[in-house]
């Protein structure tokens, strides 16, 4: 399952670069700001002391968390995240079936994994969806999906690590997934 | 004297849409007509001012005075009255034409729906003859007389609908287009869809939706043009919409008119 889940949320991300979406970040001082730099819209505000451990995959991860060698990626929180171009047919349940590949976890079998929380977010300047996943091994996933109301793209969030670093991690990771802001010319 | 509401019914089709069909007499005129709509098709059949009998069909027959099962618009006419009334009626016609003309600029109605998130200015010669129908939470339909010899005129109806939970999940941008044609989206590349207009919007508070216009071509039986406007809440819980049609030749006669009303919508939820 964790495979499932992690390719599904990946597939995405390779076919944006596939096509030559944005993928590049920047990172300002302090508590780091980072945004796509295509696009210019959705930005994150990440803590002081992560860093970027895939420069140009959009991914970061706290150093204080440093993941050991056999557990990683699961030991530490890790945050992804990715803008591509939208389409006129998103709707909430296209965004929920995203992360699973297609299955919508509100109302389809999702089997070993258990859906711990949802939410649904609306701004004037966009909506979207949050959903916390946790497999059957445990690994948790809170993945976060903003559609711009502007161009109709969309940004997605993802935090993983195990169930045990994600319940100790809990406030930062709601307040990473909780610092969006729309950016660029409104 | 408010024109007479003789009958009308409401409902949802098997698919989902949302139908109704009402008849009303004239007050100016004391003329039946009866209008059926569906959800983005309109059928309208009526006494013409010139004593005429016409129809402009788009959809199946299965309402009182339909003119059999066309799947496309047509517009026919046939001559039915006297002389002499036809005469009284230009005359009476000609009048109010005068009146209307004269009082241009201020003769506007404000119409709000129930909860006062949608609204927009009529001119005072649209009368209302439209209903309530079943899971709506309100609609109503407008329409006018024809005027300098023109075969129809403007249709309005203007909607409110709260979305259920099902609806919320699945509504986009594309499915609030498709609620102009019914089955159709209006950007679809086809021979018999003219796209005049598309201009999606989004407002200070989140709330999105569309401005369209286009045209239905059918060489036989005449062009019809739809136009819409269509708003979707920041929430998702609610799609509030202004549709006009009439044949492409009523359109092109009444645009400054059509464009005023739809300019004026505003959509406060």
């Amino acid at each position: 399952m964790i495979r499932r889940i992690a390719a599904a949320l990946l597939t995405g991300s390779l076919a944006v670069t596939a096509c030559g979406a944005p993928t590049a970040q920047q990172v300002e001082d302090g508590d780091a700001s980072i945004e796509t730099r295509d696009l210019e819209r959705i930005t994150f505000v990440i803590p002081s002391g992560w860093e970027e451990t895939e420069p140009g995959d959009a991914r970061y991860a706290g150093s204080t968390f440093a993941p050991t060698e056999g557990q990683a990626g699961f030991s530490a929180p890790q945050f992804q995240f990715e803008t591509r171009q939208g389409s006129d047919q998103l709707s909430i349940e296209a965004l929920r079936r995203e992360p699973l590949g297609g299955v919508d976890p509100l109302s389809e079998d999702i089997g070993e994994t258990q859906l711990m929380s949802y939410g649904e977010i609306a701004t004037a300047d966009a909506w979207g969806i949050r959903i916390a996943l946790v497999d059957g091994n445990g690994q948790t996933f809170d993945w976060q999906a903003l559609v711009d109301r502007r161009d109709q793209s969309v940004t997605t969030s993802l935090i993983f690590c195990n169930l045990r670093c994600m319940i100790d991690h809990d406030e930062i990771v709601d307040e990473i997934q909780t610092s969006w802001s729309p950016g660029g010319d409104s | 004297m408010p024109d007479e509401h003789l009958d009308g019914r409401s409902g949802f089709d098997a698919g989902g849409c949302i139908r109704f069909a009402l008849r009303f007499r004239s007050a100016e005129q004391n003329q039946t007509h009866a209008v059926f709509i569906t959800q983005g098709n309109i059928s309208m059949q009526g006494d013409a001012v010139r004593g005429t009998t016409r129809r402009i069909c788009h959809d199946d027959d299965r309402t009182e005075g339909s003119h059999g099962a066309a799947s496309r618009p047509s517009i026919g006419a046939t001559s039915t009255r006297s002389r002499s009334r036809t005469r009284t009626a230009l005359v009476v016609t000609c009048f109010a034409v005068l009146l209307g003309a004269c009082s241009l600029g201020t003769s506007q109605q404000y119409i709000s729906s129930e909860n006062d998130d949608l609204d927009f200015a009529l001119p005072n010669e649209f009368r209302d003859v439209g209903i309530v129908g079943e899971g709506l939470e309100w609609t109503r339909a407008y329409t006018t007389d024809p005027v300098d010899g023109a075969e129809d005129a403007p249709l309005i109806r203007a909607t409110v609908v709260p979305l259920t939970e099902a609806l919320r999940d699945t509504m986009d941008l594309q499915n609030l287009r498709l609620l102009l044609l019914g089955d159709r989206d209006p950007l679809e590349d086809a021979d018999d869809l003219h796209l005049v207009r598309h201009e999606p919007w989004v407002d200070q508070f989140g709330n999105e939706g569309n401005r369209l216009q286009v045209d239905v071509l059918d060489p036989v039986n005449g062009d019809v043009t739809f136009a819409h406007f269509v708003a979707l809440d920041a929430n998702r819980t609610r799609v509030a919409q202004v549709q006009v049609a009439c044949s492409t030749q009523c359109f092109v006669a009444n645009i400054d008119t059509i464009d005023a009303i739809l300019d004026s919508v505003r959509f406060t939820p």
